[in-house]
């Protein structure tokens, strides 16, 4: 019999916030987190806005209480802050017995450093400190969260693009319901980088104004950055005070269409929604609420909306796209959203899609998504979509724990 | 019960002549500080048109991973999961490069596009239009590891019958001069390698089947005790009392006593996944290849169950291997 | 013309990194996003041309949709380029 798997801690810290109540507050103030750019040095300040993090790296060492010569990529900050909360809120379990895993998904690693370090070190090869590039590997701020939170026993990170987290959240439970672990802090971060906003503008899916997703005139997305990580216990070994809600269903699949764009027919989206209802034993109308990818491209939206279509016929649930608050946080888009899924089970809410005007018109039957904060709703279900590059399409489930 | 998992198929790009045979009779040895993969002829398999935009990296994984099928008989993949800790080296420097040089203008998409980790797993997903569960794992020397313990959750959870997993990570020039900045690559002293190895793994035993994968351990800074319960923990998975090889990544250690121990990387280097070699080696090992035996200086009866062993500072990891 | 047009093969095989291929092979009346044709482009590679219309001809292509007139074949490529140049 598969072992239960529950949430006992959630953390996030993103563009509405440093924490969970801070991202609360900001949404249901419907204080999005898109802005100029203020932190990142590019070009593109002043042109396009970002969802950047609130605070320096300065900061981020202080809000993390450790010493500033310690060498630290911001993504590895971010992703300790976040993990830290949820850690916390889980009762600062002691995680040095071995069955804990963390895993965390990211995409660009140390980039925000390594960069630097590169344009010295092309200008001359001897140049730079070069063990900057001790901090670029992807895993080194897993490894930075893992030795914050004193864990050992397994550490490993998953890139997989904009579903790493989903992916890591998924691999948690799967370990633990396995019997390798009984206790797993998932989820993801990213930190933003001139790599990434050059590389998102000139494939020209980027919005110069603030994003509209699922909205019929989307221009792109808005790059984004952050961590959103959550614990999940087993059954077995669960405190039931702490549980805030229960994952029940996940997947993943590969759209195998393009490396970047999703397939017309929505097949990878289809395949991981379908999925994840699957292992949750649920049929699609029992879902309450989706919170979609919605990156607020033209070709995501499109491909995801088709791809509900497939699931819920005629009786789309309501659904949002949260990145029009926080943006999109590649790597922790998935951890970002699960915790944000968590706080809407627990405070039965419903976010807003902000700035929707004009449903796609590709679609017969309009997809309209939620336009105002929704409370005292009675949500069981919820399903949270993440999707990249390489085709890579995730989804979990998440049901209300009462 | 958990079912039996078998390697039914291997595909190794490595600086040993391995990809068409489990091991050239003639070693190649590695220049100064660094071993550098024999290639196969990449236009035999892959179409020119799409080959074109293939980054070196990606063809290698793309390469091994056709290898690894057409040996298993190109059964239906139900996964694909690789592990990479240098991911697609190349692309990230070429846009990294023309940002800084170009000052963030005329950037090329493609780069970006294929900088991503996943971009291998992705590739083998679009060549054979496969639909199925895809992860990359990016943890530095338990890269592979890791895409194999995902793997082994996969067959234990009957979600796959068999799946495709692989190690994979290349060297680039700038890589290159930045490894002997860090001191990781010293002439003569300390070579640092690349390479590409899948496997088709299944539950179902099959006439190309090689060995038996039986489990994969890795630990994060994990103490002796740690270490040696895991290594008893993986024997008593495999039914056995006592290990014939230990294949290890680390010389002049004992891993575990009155075993006999050989390593693996004067073959392929020091590089994050060179595991998923090693994981090979042990493969033919088992097999009796006479060329592997020879390549390792190996006598004496064939070895039926290996232990593949590597560690770091932080990383602790191991591979049982038994004959099938 | 002709020469823009050789001029224009050389540039996209290597912006494309069209191994292989030589100039005579590309057909100037040839369509260049055709799925099943010799050269099979994608949505990517629309834009490594917007890219290199910009950095060698100073012609800048706000999106790919206007890309798609323009990038039909070669000829077509070379008339706009001929039209827009400064």
């Amino acid at each position: 019999m598969a072992k239960r798997i529950f949430i006992t801690g959630i953390g996030v810290i993103s563009a509405i916030g440093k924490n969970t109540t801070e991202a609360l507050e900001n949404i249901q103030s419907l204080s999005s987190g898109v802005a100029d750019i203020q932190h990142l040095k590019t070009v593109h300040k002043g042109k396009i806005p970002l969802c950047e993090v609130k605070y320096s790296n300065k900061e981020l060492y202080q809000l993390a209480g450790v010493d500033p010569s310690t060498p630290l990529t911001r993504t590895a900050l971010l992703g300790m802050l976040a993990a830290k909360e949820a850690w916390q809120q889980a009762g600062s379990p002691e995680l040095g017995d071995g069955k804990t895993g963390v895993f965390s998904g990211n995409t660009v690693g140390g980039m925000d450093k390594t960069e630097h370090f590169y344009a010295e070190f092309m200008a001359d090869a001897t140049a730079g400190d070069v063990r900057t590039m001790l901090t670029h590997e992807c895993a080194h701020s897993t490894e930075c969260i893992a030795n914050y939170l004193g864990a050992t026993g397994m550490v490993s990170t998953i890139s997989t693009a904009c579903s790493s987290s989903a992916n890591t959240i998924m691999l948690g439970a799967r370990m633990i319901k396995q019997g390798l672990l009984d206790r797993a802090i998932v989820g993801g971060v990213d930190a933003l980088a001139k790599f990434t906003v050059n590389g998102f503008n000139v494939l020209q899916i980027l919005d110069e104004q603030y994003c509209q997703p699922f909205d019929q005139n989307r221009r792109g997305l808005n790059l984004g950055e952050g961590a959103g990580f959550v614990v999940l216990e087993s059954e077995d070994t669960v405190d039931e005070a702490n549980i805030l809600a229960e994952l029940v269903g996940y997947a993943n699949s590969n759209d195998a269409y393009h490396q970047t764009a999703s397939s017309p027919d929505g097949t990878g989206a289809y395949l991981a929604m379908k999925g994840a209802l699957d292992v949750a034993g649920i049929a699609a109308d029992a879902v309450d609420y989706v919170n979609v990818h919605g990156t607020g491209t033209n070709n995501n939206d499109l491909s995801e909306g088709i791809a509900m279509q497939r699931i819920f016929g005629n009786n789309i649930p309501k659904f949002s796209s949260t990145k029009a608050f926080t943006g999109h946080t590649l790597g922790a888009a998935g951890g970002v959203e699960a915790v944000l899924s968590v706080l809407a089970l627990k405070h039965q809410i419903i976010y807003p899609n902000l700035r929707f005007e004009t449903p796609i018109a590709d679609f017969e039957t309009p997809l309209v998504p939620e336009t105002a904060l929704l409370e005292n709703q009675d949500l069981t279900y919820i399903l949270s979509n993440s999707f990249g590059f390489g085709g890579n399409t995730s989804s979990l489930v998440f049901k209300a724990y009462k | 019960m958990k079912p039996t998992i078998y390697i039914n198929g291997i595909g190794n790009i490595s600086p040993q002549d391995t990809f068409d045979q489990p091991m050239g009779t003639e070693l190649a040895q590695a220049e100064s500080a660094f071993f550098v993969c024999q290639e196969p002829v990449y236009k035999t398999f892959i179409q020119r048109k799409l080959l074109r935009r293939m980054s070196r990296v990606v063809r290698m994984g793309l390469a091994a991973s056709y290898k690894a099928l057409e040996q298993a008989n190109n059964p239906t993949i139900d996964a694909i999961v690789t592990g990479t800790a240098w991911g697609c080296v190349k692309d990230t420097e070429k846009f990294l490069e023309t940002i800084i040089e170009n000052n963030e203008e005329y950037l090329t998409p493609t780069a970006f596009v294929q900088s991503t980790h996943n971009t291998v797993g992705g590739q083998i997903a679009l060549m054979h239009h496969n639909n199925c569960y895809n992860m990359t794992y990016v943890q530095g020397n338990v890269s592979f590891e890791s895409a194999l313990v995902d793997a082994l959750l996969l067959l234990w959870e009957q979600k796959a019958t068999n799946l495709l997993v692989g190690g994979i990570d290349e060297q680039t020039d700038q890589l290159k001069v930045l490894l002997k900045r860090l001191t990781c690559a010293i002439p003569e002293k300390r070579v640092m390698g690349e390479g590409a190895a899948f496997f088709v793994l299944s539950t179902e035993k099959t006439a190309t089947t090689k060995a038996q994968l039986v489990g994969a351990r890795m630990l994060y800074r994990p103490n002796d005790t740690a270490v040696q319960n895991s290594i008893q923990a993986l024997l008593k998975e495999a039914g056995i009392e006592a290990l014939d090889l230990v294949l290890t990544g680390v010389a002049n250690k004992t891993v575990v006593d009155n075993t006999a121990h050989c390593t693996y990387k004067q073959l392929c280097g020091e590089y994050p996944t060179s595991s998923s070699f090693a994981t090979a080696l042990a493969a033919n090992l088992v097999q009796g290849d006479r060329a592997t035996m020879q390549a390792l200086h190996l006598e004496g009866d064939t070895p039926k169950h290996i232990l593949i062993y590597n560690e770091d500072a932080v990383h602790t990891s191991m591979i049982l291997i038994n004959n099938a | 013309m002709e020469e823009l047009i050789e001029k224009l093969k050389v540039q996209i095989i290597k912006q494309l990194n069209l191994e292989d291929v030589e100039p005579d092979e590309i057909d100037p009346n040839e369509m260049l996003f055709d799925e099943n044709g010799e050269l099979g482009l994608d949505s990517i590679d629309a834009l490594e041309l917007i890219v290199l219309l910009d950095k060698e001809y100073g012609i800048k292509i706000k999106n790919q949709e206007e890309g798609k007139q323009i990038f039909h074949s070669l000829t077509t490529m070379a008339e706009f380029i001929l039209q827009h140049q400064n």
